[in-house]
């Protein structure tokens, strides 16, 4: 089997894989991004996201980042 | 998916119910089916028949915005004929995938309502038959999502290589740039990443609205400058869009022209006679015009000749006066009556005595006359000559200008009945004129120059733009820096935009490894089809960033400029294969691949390659072919590779419809035309 | 025959209009020549008709010389060559007015009434415009007929 092949089938999983060389918070982010837009528009995912965004900046405020 | 078999019935020109068997059930090796009929026969009615089966679609990407209601399913003659009752028109098809067998229909009802007609949804079943041979049926809300999980219907169009998109898709023009992007984009099935780079953008506009009502000055500044310049290049985006749809339009235009004009050639030397004829026209009734204006002048010459024999009775008369010495007088009347009162002879002699010399005298003195009238005489004799002499010129004069007159008008009338005679050989008069013709196809060409000139110079705006971007956004991350990391927001929109860069980092990354591997793919193909002598020079197929297509040469030139038609139609069907094979999850091409006139420019080593070698990477092929296409040669080459399962050809009938007709594929050579002929 | 050109030449009242009509369609170029095509034709048929209703249509100074020789030359053939007959230039023109008269009666009776608009006994004849595209060359070649025919009316 060629190399499409292996590239295509769980596109969503081999992007996450790719974002494993970002910072931990970026990750998380755009993973949950990913998953959310999965399932819901746009308008639902952007809405859900802020609140994620919140946590994680204070999560980095904790640590000090 | 592998195609068994499909019924149609009363499907657009196929009359009645039809069926096509693609696949013999125990030969499941010989996966070649070929269509054979002349352009217009419904060749491609097969595959639009598929598609409508499949998805429920009636639109072929090559329909452009033809109006849906030119895209109508059921056959009008059967309409016709059960005039005013709703016919049903479906298509069935039987199909196997990964080892599992399906059945599925689909069916309309078309009804005539006055000039239109009116087509609703019928019918829609889809029946697995398990390998214990029953027969389970799948719920009509989960159809699309089994069939979508079979064929996802994005990339349904990959599977139709037809001639045009065969032709066109080499071209680096911005509408094939978008086809193969959009193309890629499909394959790649990246709805959720695009969706979250969007959801993240929204949070991070959001954001950076929110810190540049904060009170850091140059923050707030910079923030306004990259939004506004987002704002432009959203702008500009669509511009770009807006120009390729106008080019895509005015291409359409050109194209729709060329075909009015090649019926033209056919009639081009008719209307040139015509414009020909019509000159003609108008310069013989110009001197028709001239003739009678100047018959007026003719009037007085006709006339005199009435009264010709008056002028020349009367000429003789005078005439024969002066030779008698009677006009002028040889004698004068005053000499003669002064003889007769004086009764005396100029000689001396007594007149009374002689009676006869006095008879003579007075017959003189009769004869002659007064010297004002002798002079009226003579002088009407000149005239009178004059007229006279004019006679046989003034009835030739009229004569000729007679007839003159009368061969212009019968020149009119000839010319009149070749124009009638070429007008009827150029049919109705709802043609155009060529030249108008001509014209509005040189502007359109002017339009799309002038277009294309906008769209490279919006999309360098919009790359100065991007790069623009780039710069504030690293004094955008400077300031902040700057601002401090205990900023709550002011980490929050870091966040929310790093995390949008890092999903557009994965999203180009990966499509440019997608674009790398089809390049790899297409190549790979390219190299088995092309002939002897492009294997020598030409070596990669590259998708460009653009997404345009190249080719490179042995040295790693870009050589698309140079290489032959065949060579190009080969490209483009190694890369619409390779986009096949990657909608098949690589390997394999597991859908039917539908080929319709693919053999047009291509030498007999290329079309020897393309049947040698998709029969081996398609699970099925079926090839549409006119005469021209199809002939011993191509027929020989199949047999010979041992792939060749199903020969149908397509016959039109008495009444403009399509009979799907079996013939052994044994007797196909005899069918067929030999090279020569 | 002093060819005297201050003489007025009349026709019947009732041809002024056809007489205007046959100017301004081009058939003729002024009065005088289709007065002289009546002529002949009428001294031609040997007919003469008095004029019931006289008015004056043109100066005897528009005849041309070659008209004028033709109009002499009718009265001494008629008159056999009496000099004294011609003499006079107006009284010849009231006989040449009388073969006039009945010329235009023969050229509408045998040629123009397809010309003309429908004729009521109250209306004069006028040219039917529409029908007078070829009238010029039609007249022509009437007059043309008339002076090949060997037919002399006595």
């Amino acid at each position: 089997m060629n190399d499409l092949g292996k590239t295509l089938p769980d596109v969503n999983a081999l992007i996450i894989e790719k974002l494993n060389t970002y910072p931990i918070d970026v990750r998380e982010l755009a993973i949950q991004a990913i998953r959310l837009s999965e399932s819901y528009p746009e308008t639902a995912v952007a809405e859900q996201l802020q609140t994620i965004v919140r946590k994680l900046a204070k999560q980095q405020e904790r640590k000090g980042l | 998916m592998i195609l068994r078999k499909m019924i149609v019935e009363n499907f657009r020109q196929f009359r009645g119910r039809q069926e096509i068997e693609f696949l013999a059930p125990f030969l499941p090796h010989h996966n070649v089916t070929v269509v054979f009929g002349e352009n217009g026969r419904g060749k491609t009615g097969l595959f639009r028949a598929i598609m409508f089966c499949l998805f429920g679609e009636r639109r072929l990407s090559q329909d452009g915005d033809v109006p849906r209601e030119e895209l109508q399913l059921v056959n009008v003659s059967v309409l016709e004929a059960n005039a005013g009752q709703p016919v049903r028109t479906s298509v069935e098809l039987e199909f196997t995938h990964k080892g599992q067998s399906y059945r599925l229909r689909r069916a309309i009802l078309g009804m005539q309502d006055g000039k239109r007609i009116i087509e609703e949804e019928d019918e829609k079943r889809l029946f697995v038959i398990t390998s214990d041979g029953n027969t389970k049926t799948i719920p009509t809300t989960e159809i699309d999502v089994v069939i979508d999980n079979i064929l996802d219907r994005r990339v349904k169009d990959y599977f139709l290589f037809d001639g045009e998109k065969i032709e066109r898709l080499t071209r680096a023009r911005i509408e094939q740039r978008r086809e193969i992007s959009a193309g890629i984009r499909n394959l790649l099935n990246v709805d959720a990443l695009e969706t979250a780079i969007r959801a993240v953008g929204r949070v991070s506009k959001e954001l950076e609205r929110e810190l540049s009502n904060s009170s850091h000055e140059e923050l707030s500044r910079l923030l306004k400058r990259l939004s506004d310049n987002e704002e432009e290049q959203t702008q500009l985006c669509k511009r770009v869009d807006d120009l390729a749809d106008e080019i895509r339009h005015a291409r359409q235009e050109v194209d729709k022209t060329d075909n009015e004009l090649n019926k033209f050639n056919e009639i081009r030397h008719l209307l040139e006679k015509r414009k020909s004829l019509e000159q003609d026209l108008k310069d013989q009734e110009q001197q028709a015009d001239d003739a009678l204006t100047g018959m007026h002048n003719l009037v007085c010459k006709a006339s005199a000749l009435i009264v010709s024999p008056t002028v020349i009775n009367v000429f003789e008369h005078i005439e024969r006066q002066k030779q008698k010495g009677e006009i002028p007088s040889e004698i004068r009347r005053d000499l003669i009556e002064r003889i007769l009162a004086d009764d005396k002879c100029i000689c001396g002699r007594g007149i009374l005595k002689d009676p006869a010399a006095h008879s003579h005298i007075r017959d003189w003195q009769k004869r002659t006359s007064d010297v004002a009238t002798q002079d009226a005489a003579l002088n009407l004799w000149r005239y009178l000559s004059e007229v006279r002499n004019h006679f046989g010129d003034d009835t030739d004069l009229l004569e000729k200008r007679l007839q003159q007159y009368g061969n212009i008008r019968s020149a009119i009338a000839n010319i009149n009945r070749s124009l009638e005679n070429v007008s009827n050989q150029i049919g109705t008069s709802e043609r155009q004129d060529a030249t108008k013709l001509d014209e509005h196809r040189r502007k359109l060409q002017d339009d799309i120059i002038t277009l294309e000139a906008n769209a490279r110079n919006a999309q360098t705006l919009l790359e100065q733009l991007k790069q623009e971007e780039d710069r504030l956004r690293a004094l955008l991350k400077e300031e902040r820096l700057k601002v401090g990391r205990n900023d709550e927001l002011s980490r929050r929109s870091i966040l929310a935009r790093d995390t949008q860069d890092a999903l557009k980092g994965v999203h180009d990354q990966f499509t440019q490894e997608i674009k790398q591997l089809i390049g790899h793919s297409a190549t790979q193909l390219f190299r088995k089809l092309l002939d002897k002598e492009g294997r020598e020079n030409l070596r990669t197929i590259v998708v460009n960033n653009d997404y345009s297509l190249q080719v490179l040469d042995r040295y790693k030139k870009p050589f698309l400029a140079n290489i032959s038609a065949g060579q190009r139609q080969i490209m483009s069907i190694s890369f619409i294969a390779a986009l096949a094979r990657a909608a098949s999850r690589g390997g394999q091409i597991e859908i039917p691949l539908f080929m319709d006139t693919p053999f047009g420019r291509l030498s007999f080593e290329h079309r020897q390659n393309l049947i040698n070698h998709i029969p081996t990477f398609a699970s099925q092929w079926i090839l549409l072919a006119t005469d021209t296409e199809f002939r011993r040669q191509e027929a020989n080459l199949l047999k010979t590779s041992g792939r060749w399962g199903k020969f149908f050809i397509l016959r039109s009938t008495y009444d403009g419809n399509t009979l799907i007709e079996e013939q052994d594929i044994n007797s196909a050579l005899a069918i067929l035309r030999n090279e020569e002929d | 025959m002093k060819m005297d050109g201050k003489i007025r030449v009349a026709t019947d009242a009732r041809y002024k209009e056809l007489y205007n009509n046959m100017k301004s369609s081009g058939t003729v170029g002024d009065f005088h020549e289709l007065f002289f095509v009546c002529a002949c034709m009428g001294y031609r048929r040997k007919k003469s008709i008095p004029i019931k209703k006289r008015d004056d249509r043109f100066w005897s100074s528009t005849i041309t010389p070659a008209e004028w020789a033709c109009y002499y030359a009718m009265i001494l053939e008629q008159n056999e060559f009496d000099y004294v007959k011609v003499s006079e230039d107006k009284e010849l023109l009231t006989v040449i007015e009388g073969y006039a008269n009945a010329g235009i009666d023969i050229l509408i009776e045998e040629f123009l009434k397809d010309y003309l608009l429908p004729i009521s006994k109250s209306s004069d004849p006028q040219l039917d415009p529409p029908c007078c595209k070829e009238l010029p060359k039609q007249f022509v070649h009437f007059i043309f007929e008339q002076s090949e025919s060997e037919t002399w009316d006595n």
